[in-house]
């Protein structure tokens, strides 16, 4: 029994150690923009463990957009230097603050688990929203730009038709008034 | 042809007395008076349904619709739809066979117009429910009115319904006022809440000759207002298709087929539901071969008018046979759907128009047969409609699963499906239970025409 006892003491010391030992080794990431010439942009992300660069890290990158994200290329690994570098797209539209929020992803790392860093830029093209204010109303338009004459002839329709169904309903609570006595 | 029919009519009805008047209000009461076992085992069955419904529905909607429904991105429709269509198309049943006979003064109509309205509101109800199955997010629902575009067909679709039902519900309850007052004054050993029922719904009914008059113009004014409606419902609901891009649906001919297909429905289901209610609740002398022959007459008449929009929706593109629609006909006609195709051919629209031509053919059974595959064949009509035309977009489909290439109805669907027809038949069911389903006194009315009588009855 005893003899158990130890082998599963180990066994439990050995599972703690190794697993302290893997929260032991932290990493982090730091995104920046190199800008290469006037149309394109490297987006760069260091990897670092302890102040280290860390080499042959799969790093994936991805633009935060509405639904979800958007990834951009494949992974990159990273370089002797830590570096992992993308080509970052130009034509991405802002989002209504006029940035992209940029994030870096390490997933499952053998060492180092899954972590990951954001940033924000302001590479992008800010979209023209202003068709959502001057557009002319139409069918094909928004709720607030509905035709005049759509909203006029459907109200009317609507409230000539219910106005009948209050009318009728409202004479049938006044069958009691037209009893004999 | 009208005036021969009613004279027709009068010279068959007899004038008669109290005491027959009396076994006629029995007659019409039992089936509200004594529920036999077989009625409640037939209750019992139907609940069951629903339940097996409700369940499935629960699971649709925690295990998500990926999992449970085989709608996919090009079949986003699927038999929910079809089936809303079917139960919209039966709900114009009361138009037809209601406000259209009441206005042009067939007098045959009298025992039916109840039957209809009730089919009528539990079917536009089922159609709600089957749309509601069908949502991705159905606890968005209110969102159609709070954000809906007015320029949406959907929002209009939304709109026309819930006064369809308001007005069917209405239709369905005002000429069943002096019902109540006789449900009151005539059903014995009933519990004390159900004769309060009547007690309220009867709004101090006494029969006076001014309760009558406001009465009557009140249901004159539905029974116009209905039949906008009833067409207009099953327009949008046929622009809901022609507004989206198919090119099977890209037709100006949708409206009129569908309003016309409805009918044609309506008079199917009609026969079917007056069959089995004669038979059931012994009604024999209320539902006579006389209406048989009526209504299949009506029954060739609707099947040659959706013979002729059938032809312009699938013969005209046939004979172009353009690109767009080429694949779609071509496996309606001679491709994977050919079998399904023609048998709707055949029993939705070949057998009702012709058969029903023989006077004997008329009589209450074969015309009950033909009604029915009638019904059936009108179900998967609307299946035809929605879902080959949805596997057919313009750009081909390329490198999707093979599951996105073809709809199956899963289980919990066709469990759900199941579960809106059983409820529908519930509803129906309930309601001749608690409420005499062919109004005596538009039956005595058509029977008594100027007799004082009609006027004092309670």
């Amino acid at each position: 029994m005893k003899k158990y006892k130890f082998i599963i003491g180990l066994l439990l010391a050995l599972s703690f150690g190794l697993k302290s030992n893997a929260q032991e080794k932290t990493a982090n990431m730091r995104i920046s923009f190199e800008k290469v010439d006037s149309a394109n942009t490297l987006c760069k992300v260091l990897v670092t463990s302890e102040d280290k660069p860390l080499a042959e890290v799969a790093v994936k990158l991805y633009i935060e957009r509405l639904f979800g994200l958007l990834p951009i290329k494949d992974e990159v690994t990273s370089d002797e230097n830590g570096f992992a570098s993308f080509e970052f797209p130009n034509n991405i539209p802002l989002n209504e603050n006029g940035l992209l929020n940029v994030i870096a992803k390490v997933e499952d790392d053998d060492n180092y688990g899954s972590f990951e860093a954001n940033a924000e830029t302001t590479i992008g093209v800010k979209p023209d929203l202003s068709f959502l204010t001057k557009r002319e109303r139409s069918i094909s338009a928004g709720r607030d730009r509905a035709p005049i004459y759509f909203i006029i002839a459907s109200i009317a329709l609507i409230s000539g038709i219910w106005g009948t169904l209050i009318y009728v309903v409202l004479r049938v609570f006044k069958l009691k008034k037209l009893k004999a006595n | 042809m009208s005036e021969k029919i009613i004279n027709e009519e009068k010279t068959t009805y007899e004038t008669f007395t109290q005491e027959e008047y009396m076994v006629m209000k029995g007659d019409l009461l039992r089936p509200v008076q004594h529920i036999g076992k077989w009625g409640k085992i037939w209750i019992g069955f139907l609940i069951a349904v629903c339940l097996a419904g409700v369940y499935a529905y629960y699971i649709q909607e925690t295990k998500s619709k990926y999992v449970t429904v085989s709608l996919r991105d090009y079949t986003m429709w699927g038999v929910y739809i079809s089936n809303f269509v079917f139960f919209v198309a039966l709900s114009l049943i009361g138009v037809l066979m209601s406000a259209v006979l009441k206005l042009t003064h067939f007098e045959w109509y009298r025992p039916l117009s109840r039957i209809a309205e009730v089919i009528a509101v539990a079917a536009i109800m089922l159609a709600g429910v089957s749309i509601v199955a069908a949502m991705g997010r159905p606890d968005r629902l209110h969102y159609l009115l709070l954000h809906g575009r007015i320029q949406s067909p959907i929002v209009w679709d939304i709109i026309v319904i819930l006064t369809y039902v308001t007005t069917s519900i209405i239709l369905l309850f005002i000429p069943m006022i002096p019902s109540m007052s006789t449900c009151k004054n005539h059903l014995t050993g009933k519990p004390k809440w159900q004769m309060k029922m009547y007690d309220i719904l009867s709004f101090g009914w006494e029969g006076t000759p001014a309760q009558w008059k406001s009465l009557k113009k009140s249901v004159k004014i539905l029974t116009v207002l209905v039949i906008p409606l009833g067409v207009s419902i099953h327009t949008v609901t046929a622009w809901l298709f022609a507004t989206t891009l198919r090119s099977e649906w890209d037709s100006t001919n949708f409206g009129a087929y569908f309003v016309s297909g409805a009918f044609l429905l309506g008079v199917a289901g009609m026969i079917v539901a007056i069959s089995v209610i004669r038979k059931t609740y012994k009604l024999e002398n209320y539902l006579t071969p006389m209406h048989f022959d009526k209504l299949g007459r009506a029954l060739v008449m609707m099947s040659f008018i959706y013979i002729y929009f059938n032809i312009n929706e699938y013969l005209v593109p046939a004979y172009k046979m353009s690109g767009l629609h080429a694949n779609h006909l071509i496996n309606l006609f001679v491709g994977e759907e050919a079998l399904f195709y023609w048998s709707v051919v055949l029993f939705g629209m070949v057998i009702p128009a012709t058969l029903p031509l023989i006077p004997a053919v008329r009589k209450p059974l074969p015309l009950t047969i033909i009604a029915f595959g009638v019904v059936i064949a009108a179900w998967f009509k609307r299946y035809l409609i929605v879902i080959p035309g949805l596997a057919h977009p313009y750009l081909p489909i390329q490198d999707v699963p093979a599951s996105w290439k073809h709809y199956t109805p899963s289980l919990i669907e066709m469990t759900i499906v199941a579960a809106t027809f059983a409820a529908m038949l519930l509803i129906v069911t309930i309601f001749s239970r608690f409420f005499p389903i062919i109004s005596v006194w538009e039956v005595a009315e058509g029977k008594l025409e100027g007799k004082d009588e009609i006027i004092n009855y309670k």
